[in-house]
């Protein structure tokens, strides 16, 4: 109990002795500051991502995939597995006692604008736009069946590209008109177009679905549902609830930019702890005198070498808080653009977490020689 | 008080005027300032160390991905449709293009072998004007006779070879997500060769099959492919053509969308982003924190020998000679550390290229960045020992000796 009494009031007499010491503690905080912001900056990719795919999913919705695809890319369905599944009791009904069960086709296409030379864009054409009941349409309406009809979100970024009500755009040479915009929804379809399955397939010259969308009765049906699916041997298909699909098609990115992420951050939290060492050696050499009087007069040498742990671990973490203070001012929400994805960086309670845990873990490690010099010499009593 | 000094000064040194040359000739002396103290020296210059590998490996990666794009060939475009497929009919339109001298098409299909995350691509191809086109595919003349004869019959890609250990011979059976005519979606083939890419190997991570067999057994796409490969007479025309083909077909049934070789090159590495920014900010940031934190050492050090330098300036040292002799010290730090950093990146970025998802990428540091580290270490070294040179040149003797 005294010497942790000791060590508080040693801490606090070090700290205030801090200021005229100033160059030492500063290499530290500089280091610090510079790694967090390299590191959070990094994190907030992968964690952008995250939150963007999986953000306003819904329990209940369950996607169909064709056996063994890893993505809807390379799934396959029919049009007579989607009637088989289409019938499934599982299923929910409106209140004219259709079931809101769609198939649905995904496809990357390149879309020329009026405003921009072209780009590609996911369009998901649907058999029923009820499966979707979070768009809601604000001007305009749904594209209907049999004409080269498109619904786009109303992003106003998206409007600034041709994409606006009204606008005619190109895919594959022919000409498609924006009949409808919806409201932002946050989440990955403000950046798709909405079209009619069956219209886009003919467009493109293909005759299968990629996969089935659904929507259960109640989310906690999913794994009876998918049992049905799974012992039913014409179907040949695996059921996802659609957070899991979402997250199981982006983890690849995600794992890549949480391993750069680490890989970068632990170049420089290494290039952290040796400037760390280095302004913890320096604090301990400065305060020799007063360190060596302090223990004559009978502090521990467990207190002090506290007191010298405590004030790095308090240095490292301003520097952290300043990097990731000065990252979120930057960064947060910031728009970026990878693997034709677009998603606002995201840095939150996570991001600080793992960022105070590095700058904690790297002062402790970087106390460790500089303790180990000031207990020798504090031992020894050479305290000139 | 002279004694610790004088078997590091040579005598020569008093006379020769403050420049350069005699800032190389007290490496010695700049040396034995930093012994003096190795740990904080040794400290630093590990960060150094590791913020220039840092910088090798993300220049070395921005590098290598500028290198991939400038090694396009510039006589070959890619023809495709801009999602979706397009009918094999439109070879024959295609060749008849002026300029056109060969035209190679693949048609894709993704399976996956014995577990769902072993997926791997079979491409069926025409092989006569395939390995025509591509020059780069590389094939033994008589597995190449064996695979046009063999219906069912693959070339294996090097690349996919080291993952499946397929052997010559050998009856391979994969799970297609294309079903076959009877709905079946295994598929068989006989692995009758294999075949190299030259350029970039980790491009051969797929199977060649005869597309007459692959068009005839599979139950949908029928008569579709995905892309067609161009090789045109005259690189320089190839622009023209790349427009010529699209503009030609605008308006037909199957309108195209044609891009160079460089351009489906950059296409492919976009994933990492806007990498030269991102590598600029971070080696930026780095390079920063190790400014302070060599500039705040030395100015320590400078500190701790003041009375050295004192002495120094009363045995005839001028104010610029030991300018010199701070800064060399400065630039000794930072050019090591440059250089072991660089060779280090330079030694690990090859192997990064799984790690990062990049496998068509072959990484590598140039070593022209050595150089570019080398120059940039020196600039920074110049004013990282700024200050602390210049406030050890203007030391008062008759100050900092009054005490002894």
């Amino acid at each position: 109990m005294v010497s942790i009494r000791q060590a508080a009031v040693l801490s606090a007499w070090g700290l205030r002795s801090l200021p005229a010491r100033f160059g030492a503690p500063l290499t530290t905080i500089v280091s610090m500051t510079c790694a967090v912001m390299v590191f959070v900056a990094l994190l907030s990719m992968g964690e952008g991502l995250h939150r963007w795919a999986t953000q306003g999913t819904r329990p209940d919705r369950v996607l169909l995939l064709s056996r063994g695809a890893p993505i809807p890319d390379l799934s396959i369905v029919s049009r007579e597995v989607f009637a088989s599944v289409a019938s499934d009791p599982g299923i929910r009904a409106d209140s004219q006692g259709h079931a809101l069960v769609a198939a649905i086709a995904t496809i990357s296409l390149y879309v020329q604008t009026r405003a921009n030379k072209g780009g590609s864009v996911e369009v998901i054409g649907t058999t029923s736009p009820d499966v979707y009941p979070e768009i809601h349409v604000l001007r305009g309406r749904w594209p209907r069946a049999g004409l080269h009809e498109l619904l786009a979100s109303s992003e106003s970024e998206r409007l600034d590209k041709g994409l606006d009500v009204g606008d005619r755009v190109l895919i594959r040479g022919a000409p498609w008109i924006i009949v409808g915009a919806f409201a932002n929804t946050g989440s990955y379809f403000d950046q798709v177009l909405f079209t009619d399955a069956d219209t886009l397939l003919s467009a493109i010259g293909l005759s299968t679905y990629s996969e089935i969308v659904a929507i259960l009765r109640s989310a906690g049906q999913f794994s009876q549902f998918a049992d049905r699916i799974q012992h039913e041997p014409t179907l040949m298909l695996d059921a996802y609830q659609e957070a899991r699909l979402r997250e199981q098609t982006f983890s690849a990115t995600r794992r890549f930019l949480d391993f750069v992420s680490y890989f970068i951050g632990a170049i420089l939290a290494a290039a952290a702890v040796c400037a760390a060492v280095n302004s913890c050696y320096a604090a301990v050499d400065a305060r020799r005198r007063e360190l060596g009087t302090l223990r004559a007069i009978g502090f521990g040498t467990p207190s002090l070498a506290a007191s010298i742990v405590v004030e790095g671990v308090l240095i490292s973490l301003l520097g952290a808080c300043l990097g990731y203070l000065v990252t979120w001012e930057i960064l947060n929400g910031r728009l970026i653009s990878t693997r034709g994805l677009t998603f606002p960086l995201a840095i939150g309670v996570r991001e600080f977490a793992i960022s105070a845990t590095w700058a904690i873990c790297i002062a402790l490690l970087a106390s460790v020689p500089p303790v180990a010099r000031a207990s020798r010499f504090l031992g020894s009593g050479s305290v000139a | 008080m002279l004694e610790p000094l004088s078997p590091l000064v040579p005598p020569a040194a008093f006379s020769v005027p403050a420049s350069w040359a005699s800032a190389v000739k007290f490496l010695p002396l700049a040396l034995a300032g930093i012994a003096r103290n190795r740990t904080a020296f040794a400290l630093v210059l590990l960060q150094v160390i590791f913020i220039f590998m840092l910088f090798g490996m993300l220049q070395g990666l921005n590098a290598s991905m500028q290198l991939a794009m400038a090694h396009a060939h510039a006589d070959r475009l890619f023809v495709g449709s801009g999602g979706g497929a397009l009918p094999v009919a439109l070879t024959a339109r295609l060749e008849q293009f002026p300029g056109v001298a060969q035209v190679a098409f693949e048609s894709q299909l993704p399976c996956t072998y014995r577990e769902p995350k072993d997926l791997v691509y079979g491409l069926g191809i025409d092989p006569a004007s395939y390995f025509a086109v591509y020059g780069e595919y590389q094939a033994p003349i008589g597995q190449l006779k064996a695979f046009e004869q063999t219906r069912t019959g693959v070339l294996v890609g090097a690349a996919l070879e080291q993952r499946f250990h397929w052997k010559l011979g050998e009856r391979i059976s994969l799970q297609c997500f294309v079903p076959q005519t009877d709905g079946s979606k295994t598929w068989t083939f006989d692995v009758v060769g294999f075949f190299s890419q030259t350029e970039q190997p980790d491009f051969s991570n797929v199977f060649l099959l005869n597309y007459p067999y692959l068009n005839e057994s599979r139950s949908i796409d029928r008569d579709q492919v995905n892309i067609f490969g161009v090789k045109v007479s005259q690189p320089s025309q190839a622009a023209d053509i790349e427009h010529g083909i699209d503009a030609a077909l605008a308006n037909s049934a199957n309108p195209t969308h044609t891009s160079s070789d460089s351009q489906v090159a950059q296409g492919s590495f976009q994933f990492i982003g806007d990498i030269g920014l991102i590598a600029r900010a971070i080696s930026t940031i780095g390079l920063l924190s190790l400014l302070i934190a060599t500039g705040m050492l030395m100015m320590q050090s400078v500190r701790e020998r003041r009375g050295e330098f004192a002495v120094m300036k009363a045995i005839g040292f001028s104010p610029p000679q030991i300018l010199c002799l701070v800064l060399a010290q400065s630039a000794v730090t930072w050019i090591c550390g440059a250089l072991i950093g660089i060779s280090l990146a330079a030694i690990v970025l090859p192997h990064a290229r799984r790690l990062i998802n990049a496998e068509d990428l072959a990484l590598s540091v140039p070593p022209s960045l050595g150089a570019i580290a080398c120059l940039v270490a020196g600039a920074l070294a110049l004013v990282s020992g700024a200050i602390p040179a210049w406030q050890a040149s203007r030391l008062k003797v008759s100050e900092q000796l009054a005490g002894r």
